[in-house]
């Protein structure tokens, strides 16, 4: 925690799960990429516990929305490779709008000068 | 859905996931090793860099494994593994909590098993508890119910309030055909099964056209009849058989649970065609009602009050006021009257096992109490490493749970066991006792048992400890709170004292049964009862009921009797005491044949009819006049011999002799043989002799009276060559009769194995209770020298005698016990006024019952303490307080 920049946010709960399925959307990863994704794509802004990662791949894995399998990374060691399910890309689609809508809820909220001027 | 078949194969595959985990953690720490070193790091600080950012990597494994499978089923299994482990490791204690277990639920569950049928599961009929049994009762003819056709008929129509169907009894009847066979036979009306909501299993019910007098026979089999008897073949249906020598159609099969509302066995269920016309007003029936609804039993009585005086005034007028006002009505349900005798005797059974498995309860509260205050650092540990209260209480809940739930399957063999032996020994007859069997019903008494003797005698005191230690771990000594434990081992003695002293009033009073003088010599008699066949002795019946046939067969039988081998005497009786139903005449139809009847002439008189020599066969005394001759056999002469008790009653202290008693004349008096089973006062009884001629026969109500006797030999040979003489002597006159063979000893022994029964349980639960208190009371005496080893070490050390800490421990073990014996010996003198009503001439309150029993309690209170105190010395038990003891012993002396 120590070694947080102060422009890093926490996660909000139940948060990780969405970002995972959408990471996965354009095709299989394992999880340290995964991991790194998220930073990346956030501009360092979100970072994800290892210690929160794993079990959320696994709690996803049991609910059946990604699958796993072992297979040879790029750098050619055995990893474990998290998939998108069907059911899982349906619950990705459920997930994003409902937040999409929540975040455009806060927006309304946090800036009523800026949606009145649109 | 899928997710739960996901995890149940998770749940398979957990050695292969915990390898998986590893790897993949493993994976994930080279990554990040690999970018930090590309970030510039040296190789090691890398590595360590990113075990850091992986974070507490036993809690992230723990957090993954809790997504595989349920955590609380993990966690059960835990709890159960070291619950099991715990057990093993502890073996006396596990031994002993779950022998006591085992013996209370076993004990409960058979005997519940047996009770259950009699006092609380619903009758076999739809809606049992709307049923009642309606009928009048008449003090002069005995405590049972009587109906009269005519009062049924008026009834039936008059009043709203109860649906009444009648039935008369089982009696017995011959199947003829290739093998003849002698059954019972229930006769009722074609309303009874509707009535009582009964629907035959095939074929149907007989209508009320097959219900008259002269309609084609037809019968319904039982269930036990016909799997039997044909095989449970469906095709019997519509099939004859011979029954009572008429060909029966046969039109339905009864339903397995089907049973007589007085629970007297049958195999065939026939039409009772009651008889219509004149002279039909006083035909016998019982009846049974069902409640309308919105009625009950005492309402339907007051809606019968209307018809009921109409018809007392009507016998009035007929029979006589005197006998009319006798009479009551009376309304019952069903179940009350079906166990009104019995009653008591279940309650009796029931508290009895009550009390032993309170007594096994607190033995195994006890235990685990001990057991408990053993393991409080291991708790404290537990607590402090972070186990949740929660999970503290879920360890416990397992632990009593696998024990009551062990015991409760190991009792459930014993129960099984016990039902066996039970119904090997119980009395013929009694009360559902044969159909008691361990179905699902008393399955789930006795896992609720077993749970709640675990769970509520055995996790509460563990709580309560729980609350108060928890936090802090190791006080080591001076834990004094064992007033519970001491509270339970006085409870239990004063339990076992409570049964000890009802067993000991039971085996008194079956004592006396015991060693009751029958007023007759039972030895070397052997007796052969027997019904001629109807379909062989019935024809050419005379209007009185007998025939030709019959009085030929009586002749000759008596005539092979007395010639044979080894015969002494020999005689033919309608009826055997001490139980055997005597027929019955109103004592004021004897003492004034003019009928004039005064309320001093209330009673009932019983009377035998009996071939001379009668007296001789069973050795009872002549004491005045003579015997019968066969002068007394003649046409005309009417002489009959009383009992003592009925001659004082006659004449008081003048001569019987030549005295009138109604038509007939008494020539003799015999002594008092007991007539009305084993536990009630002699009858007053009077002797008939059997007329070898059809002539002079007197008449019954009952049409197989004629057919019925028994033959009675005293022999001097050997039981078995008696009974093989006898067999041969009615092979001689009619090989087709079939008789039953039985020594006068049994027959009496019959009369004793109810109350042998009752004492032998109570007994058996006596005695069991006073070992578990007692091994309880050694256990808790072990149990208090091995909590106060410092405090008997400083004794000793500061100059206490052996003697003297020997006295301590046992004034200790003294006071409970004795708190123990002053409550039971108040409760028994308390509760056991409830068992009056099963004694026989032993009152409650039998000094000497309390007396012996308070001694052999003092006694045994002390004996037991015994092991207690050896304990100290050998060191089996206190071996740390024994090596103390030593030690210091030594120290001084050196």
């Amino acid at each position: 925690m120590d070694h947080k920049s102060p422009s890093r946010v926490e996660l909000l709960q139940g948060t990780l799960d969405l970002l995972i399925l959408r990471t996965l959307l354009p095709g299989p990863n394992h999880g340290h990429a995964i991991a790194k994704h998220i930073r990346r794509t956030s501009e360092d802004v979100l970072q994800v516990e290892t210690g929160s990662l794993y079990p959320a791949l696994h709690r996803l894995e049991a609910k059946g929305w990604i699958a796993a399998s072992w297979e040879l990374s790029d750098k050619g060691k055995r990893a474990r490779y998290y998939r998108l399910t069907a059911s899982g890309r349906k619950q990705l689609a459920n997930e994003q709008s409902k937040w999409q809508a929540f975040s455009r809820a806060i927006g309304l909220i946090l800036n009523p000068a800026d949606q009145e001027g649109q | 859905v899928t997710s739960f078949f996901r995890k149940l194969s998770w749940l398979a595959q957990r050695p292969r996931k915990e390898a998986e985990l590893r790897e993949e953690l493993q994976l994930h720490l080279d990554e990040e090793a690999e970018e930090r070193q590309a970030q510039g790091l040296a190789p090691e600080e890398a590595r360590l860099a990113a075990r850091r950012e992986l974070g507490n990597l036993t809690l992230l494994k723990e957090d993954t494994r809790a997504t595989w499978t349920w955590t609380w089923l993990e966690q059960f299994v835990q709890d159960l593994t070291y619950a099991a482990r715990g057990f093993m490791r502890d073996r006396r204690f596990t031994f002993s909590a779950l022998g006591a277990i085992f013996l209370a639920v076993g004990a409960a569950t058979a005997v519940f098993s047996v009770v259950d049928r009699s006092l609380f599961r619903p009758l076999p009929y739809s809606q049992g508890d709307r049923l009642v049994s309606v009928g009048m009762i008449m003090p002069i003819f005995g405590p049972g119910e009587y109906m009269f056709n005519a009062a049924y008929l008026d009834w039936r129509v008059s009043q709203s309030a109860v649906d009444l169907t009648s039935w008369n009894g089982v009696a017995a009847c011959d199947l003829g055909g290739d093998m003849p066979q002698r059954l019972n036979c229930a006769r009722a009306e074609a309303s009874f099964l509707p009535t009582l909501g009964v629907r035959p299993l095939l074929g149907q019910n007989f209508s009320d056209d097959e219900d008259q007098r002269g309609a084609e026979p037809v019968a319904l089999l039982s269930w036990g009849m016909w799997r039997t008897n044909f095989g449970g073949d469906r095709s019997i249906l519509g099939k004859k058989i011979f029954l009572d020598g008429a060909p029966t159609q046969i039109i339905g099969i009864l339903p397995a649970s089907f049973e007589t509302p007085d629970l007297t066995p049958m195999d065939l269920f026939v039409p009772q065609k009651i008889p219509r016309g004149p002279n039909t007003r006083n035909y016998m029936m019982t009846v049974i009602g069902r409640l309308r609804p919105g009625q009950t039993a005492t309402s339907a009585a007051a809606a019968l009050e209307g018809p009921f005086e109409q018809f007392r005034a009507d016998f009035a007028a007929r029979v006589g006021a005197r006998f009319a006002k006798t009479m009551w009505l009376h309304v019952e349900p069903l179940r009350d009257r079906q166990i009104r005798q019995y009653r008591l005797a279940l309650w009796v059974l029931l508290g009895g096992v009550f009390a032993f498995v309170l007594i096994a309860c607190a033995n195994v509260a006890n235990l685990l109490l001990a057991r408990s205050a053993g393991r409080r650092q291991e708790f404290a540990i537990r607590a402090a490493l972070g186990g949740s209260r929660l999970r503290l209480v879920a360890q416990l809940l397992t632990e009593s749970a696998l024990l009551g739930l062990a015991g409760g399957a190991a009792g459930c063999v014993l129960a099984w066991g016990l039902l066996r032996a039970c119904i090997a020994i119980a009395p013929e007859g009694t009360l559902r006792m044969r159909e008691a069997t361990l179905d699902a019903r008393v399955l789930a008494f006795a896992t609720v048992l077993s749970l709640i003797t675990a769970l509520v005698f055995g996790l509460a005191p563990s709580l309560a400890r729980l609350r108060v230690e928890m936090l802090d771990g190791d006080r080591a000594t001076g834990h004094r709170r064992v007033w519970l434990r001491q509270a339970l081992i006085a409870s239990q003695l004063a339990l076992s004292l409570v049964l000890l002293s009802g067993a000991g009033l039971l085996l008194m009073s079956l004592w006396r049964l015991q060693n009751t003088p029958l007023g007759l010599n039972q030895e070397r008699v052997v007796t052969a009862s027997f019904t001629l066949p109807a379909y062989r002795y019935g024809q050419d019946l005379r209007p009185t009921g007998w025939s030709v046939r019959q009085v030929n067969f009586f002749n000759e039988l008596e005539a092979r009797l007395n010639a044979t081998p080894g015969a002494v005497a020999s005689a033919i009786t309608d009826s055997m005491p001490p139980g055997t139903a005597a027929r019955t005449a109103p004592y004021a139809s004897l003492a004034n044949p003019e009928g004039k009847i005064t309320p001093e002439m209330a009673g009932s008189v019983k009377w035998r009819y009996v071939s001379p020599g009668y007296f001789a066969a069973l050795g009872i005394p002549i004491r005045r006049g003579r015997d019968f001759s066969d002068a007394d056999r003649a046409r005309g002469v009417h002489n009959v011999i009383v009992n003592e008790l009925l001659a004082r009653r006659l004449v008081e202290d003048e001569d019987p002799i030549g005295k009138h008693l109604g038509a007939n004349i008494v020539i003799g008096v015999v002594g008092n043989v007991r007539n009305a089973g084993l536990d009630r006062p002699v009858d007053p009884e009077f002797y008939q002799v059997r007329k070898s001629t059809g002539d002079g026969i007197p008449g019954s109500g009952d049409n197989a009276w004629w057919r019925r006797a028994t033959a009675v030999v005293r022999s001097n040979l050997r039981e078995r060559h008696a009974e093989g003489s006898l067999r041969r002597a009615f092979r001689q006159v009619d090989p087709d009769v079939p008789i039953q063979i039985e020594t006068m000893e049994a027959q009496v022994d019959h009369f004793l194995t109810k109350p042998q029964f009752q004492t032998t349980l109570l007994l058996l639960f006596a005695f069991t209770g006073l070992a578990l208190a007692g091994i309880g009371l050694y256990g808790l005496i072990s149990f208090l020298v091995a909590e106060r080893t410092r405090e008997i070490g400083v004794r000793v050390a500061l100059g206490a005698t052996p003697g003297a800490v020997t006295k301590l421990v046992v004034a200790d073990g003294a006071r409970w016990t004795a708190a123990g014996a002053i409550l039971g010996i108040a409760a028994s003198g308390s509760l056991l006024r409830l068992l009056q009503g099963l004694l026989y001439e032993v009152k409650v309150l039998d000094f000497r019952v309390c007396r012996r029993y308070r001694y052999s309690c003092r006694s045994g209170g002390l004996s037991r303490m015994a092991p207690g105190l050896s304990s100290i010395e050998n060191g089996s038990y206190g071996r740390p307080a024994a090596r103390l003891i030593l030690a210091v012993v030594a120290d001084r002396k050196g």
